[in-house]
């Protein structure tokens, strides 16, 4: 029923991608080229990272970012990042927005899925340095849920100011069976929502759903959940509080005997919620806390408790952040860890505060 | 059954000429445009602007229900010039078919267009120009002519009465330039200091004379020794008005006034809504209180 889902969408895709081509002919473009890069310094007592009681200074991922429309019905985007283990192509998608009927878009090629708030953001908008650990724990993916697929969505037609979207993406799945290599599509689902509570102060509230095979030779599931909310409420001319928080339920099957395909059905929960002020024009501060169990041990409680403080000198072009982290592992030593980012931007990307 | 033929073709009729009467809805990115349309379009439009009067137009959040509201929009004005690259994410964002995209800044005069390359070490140098062109009223007369042509493709039906209205407003304008620069005339010359690049049209239709700038570069923060120069620009060139955005911070301002006792003029480049005279009454405004 997926792949015949997933034959369906690509046929559809091609199809009007084709008609688009055929009927336009755009001329050569440049694309906009945006270049992020960033600094990170740490120091922590974590006896696991091999770098306890040290304070250490490293090049963090280096983001190339490339987009242009393609013609008056397509944009393309390509994202590479630059690592420890060498360079890679993060997204490279294209999106048709116009042609499709009103309200409908689709999406196609490799992109940070769309499941809840977080994921989707590239970590250098978020207002801290490092994503909560929940959603390493909770979603598949070794480096976040980032996966090659199609997405349809759906801007609903409702009235006033409820924007209210629709998408199904089939993905090829590899997130949740990373050590193997056998094809198993998975789904995804979204249903999010944004309201203006007056003029200017957004609610948006949504819901995810996802599925995939974590173990193809005998077709075993994961399935996750999510709740998210988020608004940004304008104090000022210059200053607003952000409020955000997500919810997580991954129901998995796990494999307990590889030669007869016997498993265990394991529940796991978890969030995080943060408050994020800007306080003044360039600066912003707040805290984030989270907890959820860990996939090594369900019956188990992990906490975070973080603080984190920023600043955008010009524009965006530079930001410098501050984080104070306190790491709970529930029957494990406390973990605390300073970090301090500067993230610096060239092109028509900016390193955006959140 | 003629009777029933008949009630049903004038229910039919009816219903299209309703259908046909719909205002055109018009989503302008930012009040300024939305006023001018609004007085082009009369009561054959209904006009949103997406940003309000007081906000920064550089830097507007693209929210989904910006995307619904314009997915129900004929018309998309944006400011153009690179002031308002979000109004390419809302437009695209809407998967509205039918919406035209107007760049309301299509045949304006434009000022301080860089030469050669441009890169960030100008700062936040917009490579088009200065995009706050509707600070210069012949300017808002071509976004007039702009949404003019907008309304005749999208209803052709009532072009003349879009005509007559675009005619009036012209005349108006060029009536109450005439009647602005009389009043300013007295300030001919005078030497002002601007927070951000925003009055450079206003300052070259009215001949006022800009001798500084709180940002040492547009978008950069002031440093302490830029401000103590600009203290002695201030001193030197006897600048009494200093032309403040609200959504920039206060402290610069009030620093410079308590050193120099330069007026600070709290104002926002735009008008602060989409009816048909907020534009016109806008000039009228900050021109009362300038030369008071």
């Amino acid at each position: 029923m997926i792949r015949r889902c997933a034959l369906f969408i690509f046929v559809l895709f091609f199809i009007s991608t084709l008609y688009a081509i055929t009927t336009v002919y755009a001329g050569p473009v440049n694309p906009n080229i945006s270049v992020i890069g960033q600094i990170i310094s740490k120091q922590t007592d974590d006896a696991a990272s091999g770098n306890a009681g040290r304070t250490s200074l490293d090049l963090g991922e280096t983001e190339i970012q490339c987009d242009a429309y393609l013609n008056p019905y397509a944009k393309g985007v390509f994202v590479f990042s630059i690592d420890e283990k060498g360079l890679s192509t993060e997204e490279a998608y294209m999106t048709i927005f116009k042609g499709l009927g009103d309200g409908l878009g689709m999406k196609a090629g490799k992109y940070r899925v769309g499941f809840g708030k977080i994921n989707p953001a590239h970590p250098h908008t978020l207002p801290f340095i490092e994503s909560p650990h929940v959603l390493a724990a909770m979603l598949p993916g070794d480096d976040g849920f980032n996966e090659t697929g199609a997405q349809l969505s759906y801007l609903l037609p409702f009235p006033g100011s409820w924007a209210s979207t629709l998408s199904a993406d089939v993905i090829n799945g590899s997130s949740f069976h990373p050590n193997e290599t056998k094809a198993a599509a998975g789904w995804v689902g979204r249903w999010s929502n944004s309201v203006l509570i007056n003029d200017i102060t957004p609610l948006e509230i949504g819901l995810s759903a996802t599925q995939g095979t974590n173990n193809v030779l005998w077709g075993t599931k994961t399935s996750v959940y999510g709740a998210d909310i988020k608004t940004k409420i304008p104090l000022s001319a210059v200053t607003k509080l952000t409020l955000q928080g997500e919810y997580f339920a991954n129901d998995s099957d796990i494999i307990v005997d590889s030669t007869t395909g016997n498993f265990n059905s394991a529940s796991r929960r978890g969030f995080y919620a943060f408050a994020d002020m800007q306080f003044w024009q360039r600066w912003n501060g707040g805290a984030l806390y989270e907890q959820y169990n860990p996939a090594e041990n369900k019956d188990l409680t992990n906490k975070s408790i973080k603080g984190f403080l920023g600043y955008a000198l010009l524009e965006e072009t530079t930001l410098f952040r501050l984080t104070y982290e306190e790491f709970i592992p529930e029957g494990s030593a406390v973990v605390h860890t300073w970090m301090f980012q500067v993230l610096f931007s060239m092109g028509p990307h900016k390193a955006h505060q959140y | 059954m003629k009777k029933i033929l008949f009630v049903m073709t004038s229910l039919i009729l009816t219903g299209l000429v309703t259908l046909n009467a719909a205002p055109v809805k018009i989503a302008a990115a930012i009040p300024v445009l939305g006023s001018i349309a609004s007085y082009v379009g009369g009561d054959k439009v209904e006009v949103f602007s997406i940003a309000r009067g007081n906000a920064n137009p550089h830097a507007v959040e693209v929210l989904p229900s910006y995307m619904i509201k314009v997915s129900r929009a004929a018309i998309y004005l944006k400011v153009g010039l690179y002031l308002d690259q979000w109004s390419d994410e809302i437009a695209d964002g809407s998967h509205n078919d039918h919406l035209l995209v107007v760049d309301c800044s299509n045949g304006v005069s434009v000022l301080e267009k860089p030469n050669g390359q441009v890169s960030a070490i100008m700062g936040d140098v917009h490579p088009g120009g200065n995009p706050h062109y509707w600070l210069d009223p012949e300017n808002g007369i071509v976004i007039a002519a702009n949404i003019l042509e907008a309304l005749k493709k999208v209803d052709a039906d009532n072009a003349p009465y879009y005509e007559r209205n675009y005619e009036a407003f012209r005349q108006e304008t060029e009536k109450r330039t005439v009647e602005w620069k009389t009043k300013m005339a007295k300030l001919a010359g005078k030497k002002i200091i601007g927070y951000h690049s925003s009055w450079v049209y206003f300052a070259n239709t009215f001949g006022l004379v800009i001798a500084g700038y709180v940002e040492p570069l547009p978008g950069i923060p002031p440093t302490g020794k830029h401000l103590a120069a600009l203290i002695d620009t201030i001193r030197k060139n006897n600048a009494t008005i200093l032309f403040q955005e609200p959504y920039f911070p206060d402290d610069a301002p009030q620093f410079l006034s308590r050193e120099t006792g330069i007026k600070v003029f709290k104002v926002s480049p735009s008008c602060s809504d989409v009816k048909a005279d907020s534009y016109l009454d806008y000039y009228d405004k900050v021109i009362d209180q300038i030369t008071k």
